[in-house]
């Protein structure tokens, strides 16, 4: 008998087509979206169980669904790539991406702003600016889109996370960042001077999945976007600043 | 030492060993497994009457050059012209079967192999070559679709795929649907340009704000079972099926689809939502997966170009029918089906993850 972890994620004829494989992202988003499948009937592990123990994991519920723990910068890649049906991916990844997936809910879960931030006390200093910036992301894409859209000379530095340490070390006068609650910002004496858009938790599909619509794959997208509907996404500017309301 | 890449001095010679970003080499045995599979295609392909054209890989810029502007490589010549690697191979075929139909009338039936190359999002992970085999039918009469599902459908049997599918859909059917509700022209627009994307958020919420109900929309972007055609092109219209063969678009479609059946052992799907890219089809418009994985492994429709000859004589218009399979794919969906030897299989791919 086949192990039903490699039927399910297996290569060729023996990949089960009625077993839906979902990615899930390692960090912020896992525990509310585990939270979602759970109470869409999936009996999910909790969020730190899967973290540590196992990188897949097959669960049970209104359809046999395979989960696939990967970096969250890596789920659109592996929907992409059609190696998995599903994905689960902020928002903010796959504007930085853009990939050739589809983006098929708005899962309402995971807000959070990306937003240019300054320290506190050269807030009037710095912007608007005079002179040329230095601004420090993971987020370069759109870091540069939004500076030259506000024709703002300024030179984007490329860090792979902690970009708030840039402006208290001297590497960059300013960050752009991904804020949930601000906290972050605070402590490290830095201030919001705009947010440049707003991010939530997105359900991504591989388009082939999308178009020959297996049984288990649509009914995994329709019990998520029942349960979207209730948490009554938040959108993107739905507020006058732009800036939706923190849940 | 530039790039991070190594340089090896060959005596006179010196050589760098890397490629630029998005390109590959292709070493044996992969180049043969390469030419053995372009060997069983082009041997289905002549066996029913179609006959090899190799359009030069350069473009004057500003023919119609169908990939978008910023994706589309140039190099400028001696005289400091702009040209266009070529991106697509359509509308060079249609420009060698322009002056072919000229002189032998219509239909003419040619394939075609080689890359085209499109420059991707740096954050895209695909590669900015691919190497397509295809065949255009230029001139065709309405319903030359049948032959060129049945030509695609062969190519994919000769190939040795074994389990493939179907999905169709009409370039002129999302515009169509969301007139029906109401839309202006310039929501259509927009509402096009979402379903283009496969951003399904944006085009939800866009006819949520224009009171379109939830079960309208879902209609428009759910795929459907290919006896579905009158629901899917009149969503909300319970008497649709009586004024089916009223409705020419509704007709083109039934009959495509029953072209289709009994073509694809994965069967035949329809999808209303699709906007096929590029933007030249007007017409029925197909798209082929293995079952196996999913891979899109080819896609073709109907179209027309409109050619503007050389010395401005009036512009040619040129219907035709015509498909492209994607190689690389196809090769990764007959390795899903344990079809490639594992020598083959062993050879590494590189799939950059995460943000680069």
């Amino acid at each position: 008998m086949r192990d039903p972890l490699r039927l399910a994620l297996g290569e060729g004829a023996g990949r089960d087509p009625l077993v839906p494989v979902l990615a899930l992202p390692k960090g912020r988003l896992l525990e509310p979206t585990l939270d979602l499948l759970g109470r869409g009937g999936w009996r999910v592990p909790a969020g730190k169980e899967m973290g540590n123990t196992q990188l897949t994991t097959m669960v049970n519920g209104p359809c046999p669904l395979m989960l696939v723990l990967t970096r969250a910068e890596d789920v659109p890649t592996y929907v992409e790539y059609g190696a998995v049906d599903l994905g689960v991916v902020g928002k903010d990844i796959l504007r930085e991406r853009g990939s050739e997936v589809c983006e098929v809910l708005d899962l309402g879960v995971g807000f959070c702003r990306l937003a240019l931030a300054f320290p506190r006390d050269r807030m009037r200093e710095l912007w608007p600016p005079r002179l040329p910036l230095r601004v420090a992301t993971s987020f370069p894409r759109q870091a540069a889109a939004f500076l030259q859209e506000r024709q703002v000379a300024a030179r984007v530095l490329v860090v792979r996370g902690t970009a708030e340490l840039a402006p208290l070390v001297g590497l960059a006068d300013g960050i752009v960042d991904l804020v949930a609650t601000g906290r972050t910002l605070a402590q490290h004496y830095l201030a919001v001077a705009e947010v440049i858009s707003t991010s939530t938790a997105r359900l991504i599909a591989h388009p082939g999945a999308m178009r020959l619509g297996s049984q288990g794959v649509s009914l995994v997208i329709d019990t998520l976007r029942e349960l979207a509907q209730d948490e009554g996404s938040p959108g993107e500017g739905s507020s006058e600043n732009g800036i939706a309301p923190r849940r | 030492m530039a790039d991070g890449g190594s340089e090896l001095s060959t005596g006179s010679l010196r050589a760098q060993t890397w490629v630029p970003e998005g390109l590959t080499d292709l070493y044996y045995p992969a180049t043969a497994w390469r030419r053995g599979l372009e060997v069983r295609l082009a041997s289905h392909l002549e066996e029913r009457g179609y006959h090899e054209v190799n359009p030069c890989l350069l473009e004057t810029w500003g023919e119609p050059v169908v990939a978008p502007p910023e994706a589309v490589l140039r190099v400028l010549d001696e005289q400091g012209r702009v040209l266009a690697l070529r991106s697509d191979f359509t509308p060079a075929v249609a420009r060698v079967g322009a002056s072919l139909l000229r002189h032998q009338g219509a239909p003419i039936r040619l394939w075609y192999a080689g890359p085209v190359f499109r420059r991707r999002s740096p954050r895209q992970v695909r590669g900015t070559e691919t190497y397509q085999v295809g065949a255009e039918l230029l001139g065709a009469e309405a319903g030359a679709e049948r032959e060129m599902l049945s030509l695609a459908a062969g190519c994919l049997c000769a190939a040795g795929l074994r389990a493939f599918a179907c999905v169709v859909g009409h370039s002129d059917l999302p515009a169509t649907l969301l007139a029906r509700e109401g839309l202006p022209a310039a929501t259509v627009g927009e509402a096009l340009a979402f379903l283009r994307d496969e951003d399904l958020v944006g085009f939800q919420r866009l006819l949520e704000r224009w009171g379109v109900p939830s079960r309208r929309w879902r209609r428009l972007i759910e795929a459907a079972d290919a006896n579905d055609v009158v629901r899917v092109a009149e969503p909300g219209h319970a008497a649709a099926k009586a004024d089916a063969a009223a409705t020419p678009l509704q007709a083109e479609l039934a009959e495509v689809v029953s072209w289709a059946e009994g073509l694809f052992p994965g069967g035949v799907r329809l999808c209303p939502g699709l906007v096929p890219r590029p933007e030249y089809y007007d017409g029925p418009v197909f798209e082929l997966y293995a079952s196996t994985g999913r891979r899109k492994v080819g896609s073709g429709g109907r179209y027309r170009l409109e050619l503007q000859p050389e010395d401005n004589s009036p512009a040619l218009s040129v219907p035709g029918v015509g498909f492209a399979l994607d190689i690389e794919e196809l090769t990764m969906a007959l390795a899903q089906e344990g079809q490639v030897p594992a020598s083959l299989r062993a050879m590494p791919t590189i799939v950059p993850c995460g943000i680069h």
